[in-house]
């Protein structure tokens, strides 16, 4: 570390050819717009079109009413429960990953990160033609329930009554599970690089020294797989966090996030600078996310 | 010690195979209690697959092992009385020293009294004391090492297992770690098990060696057997340095026995070989074991030769090499026939590497007891 | 900036909302669907056109429209006279049955016109000028005003009859009050004198009523059952509903004319009442860099040819006059994609209304967040 910077400070002219494109870049494509947007938060409506930046608070202390933070804290809750159902799967889809024949891994990898390889859009709506209630799911349940009432004529007992279809899509559940569906992989991947790093011979060392399989994951894998799981958490909460398409194509009428409520104030109510603020809200809250990660990531260097 | 000793660890008809690769074939052996056992090959022999089928890491294709006296069959690594060193000493980076040698016991549930006062104990036998809190980062190999071993001689095992202690320090650290080893054995009591490359290693730690080959013992014995009397070709090569030249074996009684080598010369050995007349054999000679003189120093050569019948274990050459090592020289002599041979020299004064040189022309003898017969 | 100037307009689109029926005669489940769900079933909770048709299916009123004539015509009372111009007597009709089995009386209509009264309630506006409810006797109910009231007898429409002692039973006095969360027993289930009765009802998913075998009237077509399921994102709506998923959605002609063209079992309605005209426009942004080659476009775009063949696709009626006499006469007669002048008459656009626009997103965020 120490060495690299070492060499751009006695190499300054080098190293600002390299940095100059881009910061230019980020200035302009990422800094700029998003500190319109955040003047625009402070603004109000002027006009169908214009939008006069006044300096007003307004438009934060709307988006700081109860129902707004009520869907805030619905968000993250639901991005919460996605971010824990993907490192519930996603460990063992990992650990499976790395345990397995080295011919093999650059195979399954492929098939973790397939998905990317489709539009998030097209893939929701295979999702959702799975889950329909005339639905390849649904048609698979109803087939298994029709050879169990098959089954029960056999043994001489009543069919059972006609298959009503489940309900799968349309409601939280369904938000949830395509949140999960579209996370999956970017949980799997960092815990997967996590895994792979760790030596082999600290799980049968615990296991030499006494530990069954679950102590040893508890208090070897686990830890040491830690950088892994926060990695994989805040790349997983974030998005999740700012899902959009998702809840609006799965979900029910409560299945709103926040961002389906700033997407109508950009779109439908045309009120910019309160989506603005709420975008900012988020923004913010997800500041603090990263923060705390990294406050914890140099406490673990100082230890 | 007099007293038998009775098989800590009993393998029989050993064999693993990993798909069409066989790592271990059919190996039968007993370690001793209180034994220090190594098991030595190049890599790949498949030594260290065996140890880890001791641990319990590897099962057996076929056969079985018994641990005092249990099969260990069914036994998963955590439920079996050894414990392993590994190779990379696999000490937890995310515990200090005293969590990382407690950790056995805290599994156990040993009362945190007891962890207390055997770790202590342990990081007193592998002298680490005042390292209790250190960071396994903070520390040198070396000491990474001595977590390790007193993170499984903490546990008590009945067998310690080692596998290729040695290997990641530095030569000096390496040759004294071999006799705190050795020492530390002594003091425990508890079998060791090591798994090396190293010649060295296991001639200077162990009690006895089982030298590994192909996955198949290609010797059982204690150290200087194995050096002074090789069984075969793979153990006299890989067991210190040798010079090995084919021949037959013309003479072959109780006493003495024979051999012409085309490439050396008349061999002449004062003890038996029990092997087939006119078989063919090859003859192993150590470089230390072989004198070198001038030419002219005829009468004084021949003398030296006396327990040989006259024209045995003689020959001449050219030195085409020489390595000063410091406390030897060795020679690269082309012999007569234009075969190499290797022969080395102590230094037993300051200026002997000053008595031959490049080109020198040179006549070699040995003991009629230096020659060692090998039929396979 | 948001929403660009408008400059110009070059196309017009009419389309209107539509309703689609299954032309299959046999008796089947009949499944619908529209964007959002049914806020309660409790009859005087809130008042929601979604909610009140389906409540109209399950609970009677005294009197309701006319399906034809759209006339006030008698339901649960057979006949009504004016006693006085603040006083109005209502004889209501005998051997109405409860789903529940209950018979009907006049306490059963002086309390619910009453709990349209209560403070919970979201029906006031349909309650106002009412002074007094009466009981006459078992089967005649006096409804007193506070003066004269003409429109007395629309009012009543939207004001359904529960059953008193069923109310008092589950503890459903009063309407369920929106502002709160707790369960109600009256926002969950029902027990009405309609047509249909509720079968099931799990919120935001499906909404399922079978036909009231003793109801007191002779009910039309063969519906048997009906099951409504809440679906969002209108392009969905239109795969559901060609994947059979659902039977009735609410969306524009030209979509549906082109789902017909997929499947001829799908019709399209116009409510009588009208409904909403939307169309599509064209506009150049102030200071646009190119305006000319945005006239070529609109210009190629207006070319009876391409307009033609814009209209083959999309199938919304053209106002491209040029284009339209291209089209075949299957196109240019269609109903769907050019209703009647009379419907149209009826229909209406809808104006974007900056004030307003943010307050009804917020009030949709609030009811989407409840």
């Amino acid at each position: 570390m120490s060495g690299a910077l070492q060499d751009w400070k006695s190499q300054k002219k080098p190293f600002a050819a390299v940095v100059t494109a881009p910061v230019f870049w980020l200035a302009l494509f990422f800094v700029a717009p998003m500190a319109i947007v955040w003047l625009y938060s402070f603004g109000q409506n002027a006009g169908p079109a214009d939008i006069e930046i006044s300096g007003t608070l307004d438009n934060y202390k709307r988006a700081t009413e109860w129902l707004y933070v009520s869907i805030f804290l619905k968000s993250f809750a639901v991005a919460t429960l996605t971010t824990l159902l993907c490192l519930i799967i996603g460990f063992p889809v990992a650990m499976a990953i790395t345990f397995a024949a080295p011919k093999w891994r650059p195979w399954l990898l492929l098939g973790i990160m397939l998905p990317f390889w489709t539009n998030l859009l097209i893939r929701t709506y295979a999702l959702m033609a799975l889950m329909g209630t005339n639905g390849y799911m649904n048609k698979g349940l109803g087939e298994l329930w029709e050879g169990a009432s098959w089954l029960r004529t056999l043994v001489g007992m009543q069919p059972l009554d006609a298959w009503t279809p489940v309900q799968l899509l349309y409601n939280n559940f369904a938000v949830v599970l395509g949140l999960v569906y579209v996370h999956l992989p970017f949980m799997v991947l960092p815990l997967y690089s996590a895994l792979d790093r760790l030596d082999k011979s600290l799980i049968e060392a615990s296991l030499d020294l006494g530990a069954g399989h679950f102590k040893t994951f508890m208090q070897i894998v686990v830890p040491l797989a830690a950088p892994g799981i926060v990695a994989g958490v805040m790349i997983t909460l974030i998005p999740a966090l700012g899902a959009y398409l998702t809840p609006d194509l799965m979900g029910g009428t409560d299945s709103q996030m926040i961002a389906n409520v700033i997407e109508r104030q950009f779109k439908r109510a045309n009120d910019w600078p309160f989506g603005a603020a709420l975008s900012f809200l988020l923004i913010y809250a997800m500041f603090i996310l990263i923060a705390f990660q990294s406050m914890r990531a140099n406490k673990v260097k100082a230890a | 010690m007099t007293q038998a000793k009775q098989p800590i660890i009993q393998i029989r008809n050993v064999s693993k195979r990993f798909g069409k690769v066989t790592a271990v074939d059919n190996i039968s052996l007993d370690i001793l209690a209180g034994e220090f056992f190594v098991l030595l090959g190049p890599s790949g022999c498949g030594k260290t697959t065996l140890l880890r089928m001791i641990a319990g890491f590897e099962m057996p294709t076929e056969g079985q092992i018994f641990i005092d006296g249990q099969d260990m069959s069914l036994v998963p690594p955590n439920k079996r009385p050894v414990n392993m060193v590994f190779q990379s000493y696999a000490v937890f980076p995310h515990m200090n020293v005293t969590d990382n040698v407690g950790y056995g016991l805290r599994i156990a549930g040993v009362s945190k009294g007891e962890i207390r006062d055997r770790v202590a104990e342990a990081l007193e036998l592998v002298k680490l004391g005042g390292f209790e809190d250190r960071m396994p980062d903070q520390m040198s190999g070396g000491q990474r090492q001595r977590v390790a071993l007193a993170r499984s001689l903490v546990m008590r095992p009945k067998v310690l297992l080692l596998d290729e202690p040695l290997s990641a320090l530095d030569a000096k650290l390496r040759a004294q770690m071999q006799f705190e080893l050795a020492d530390l054995q002594d003091k425990v009591g508890i079998t060791f098990v090591t798994v090396t490359h190293d010649q060295d290693e296991a001639l200077s730690m162990a009690s006895r060696v089982a030298v590994i080959n192909k996955g198949e013992v290609a010797q059982l014995a204690p150290p200087a057997d194995l050096y002074e009397y090789p069984a075969n070709r793979f153990v006299a090569d890989f067991v210190g340095s040798v010079n090995i030249f084919e021949g037959k074996l013309t003479l072959d009684e109780p006493d003495k026995a024979a051999v012409d080598c085309p490439g050396l010369g008349k061999i002449y050995l004062n003890h038996g070989v029990t092997g087939p007349h006119g078989a063919d054999v090859w003859v192993a000679l150590r470089p230390e074991k072989i004198y070198l003189h001038v030419p002219g120093e005829g009468k004084a050569v021949r003398a030296a030769a006396q327990d040989a019948p006259d024209g045995h274990n003689l020959a001449r050459g050219t030195i085409k090499g020489m390595s000063y090592l410091g406390d030897i020289t060795l020679y690269e002599i082309q012999l007569e026939g234009g075969q190499m041979i290797r022969v080395s020299r102590p230094n037993l004064s300051r200026h002997d590497q000053e008595d031959f040189t490049w080109d020198d022309k040179v006549s070699m003898h040995w003991r009629a007891d230096s020659p060692v017969v090998l039929l396979s | 900036m948001p929403s660009p100037m408008f400059q110009r307009c070059a196309l017009t689109l009419v389309s209107a909302a539509c309703l689609l029926l299954s032309a299959q005669a046999q008796a089947k489940p009949f499944k619908w669907s529209s964007a959002s769900d049914i806020p309660t079933l409790d009859i005087h909770s809130q008042n929601n056109a979604l909610g009140n048709g389906v409540h109209a299916a399950i609970y009677d009123s005294l009197v309701y429209y006319n399906s034809k004539t759209f006339k006030v015509e008698p339901r649960l009372a057979t006949s009504w006279k004016e006693v006085s111009p603040t006083q109005y007597r209502f004889t209501l009709r005998a051997d109405v049955k409860f789903s529940d089995g209950s018979a009907l009386t006049a306490d059963d209509v002086v309390f619910s016109l009453e709990r349209a009264r209560a403070k919970t309630s979201n029906f006031h506006v349909y309650t106002q000028g009412f002074s007094r409810i009466a009981k006459v006797d078992a089967r005649t109910v006096d409804i007193i005003l506070s003066g004269p009231n003409p429109v007395l007898l629309n009012q009543l429409t939207e004001l359904r009859i529960m059953s008193k002692a069923w109310a008092e039973k589950n503890k459903s006095v009063d309407p369920k009050d929106i502002k709160t969360k707790e369960e109600y027993f009256a926002h969950r289930n029902a027990n009405g004198t309609g047509p249909f009765m509720l079968k099931s009802w799990e919120q935001d998913v499906r909404l399922t009523l079978v036909r009231n075998p003793n109801w007191w009237g002779k009910l039309e077509g063969n519906v048997t059952e009906i099951v409504y399921s809440p679906i969002k994102a209108e392009a969905t709506r239109i795969a559901a509903l060609l994947s059979g998923e659902v039977d009735l959605v609410l969306e524009y002609n030209g979509d549906i004319a082109q789902a017909m063209v997929e499947d001829s079992d799908i019709g399209f309605v116009i409510p009588k009442e009208g409904s909403q005209l939307n169309s599509d426009n064209l506009c150049i942004p102030k200071g646009a860099p190119h305006p000319k080659n945005a006239h070529a476009f609109i210009n190629y775009l207006l070319d009876a040819e391409a307009g033609k063949k814009i209209t083959e696709t999309i199938l919304y009626p053209t106002p491209n006059d040029a284009a339209k006499a291209l089209m075949p006469d299957a196109y240019k007669n269609n109903p769907v994609i050019f209703p009647p002048a009379d419907v149209l008459a009826k229909c209406e656009y809808a104006k974007f209304n900056s004030e307003l626009q943010p307050k009804y997103e917020e009030a949709f965020t609030r009811v989407r967040a409840a």
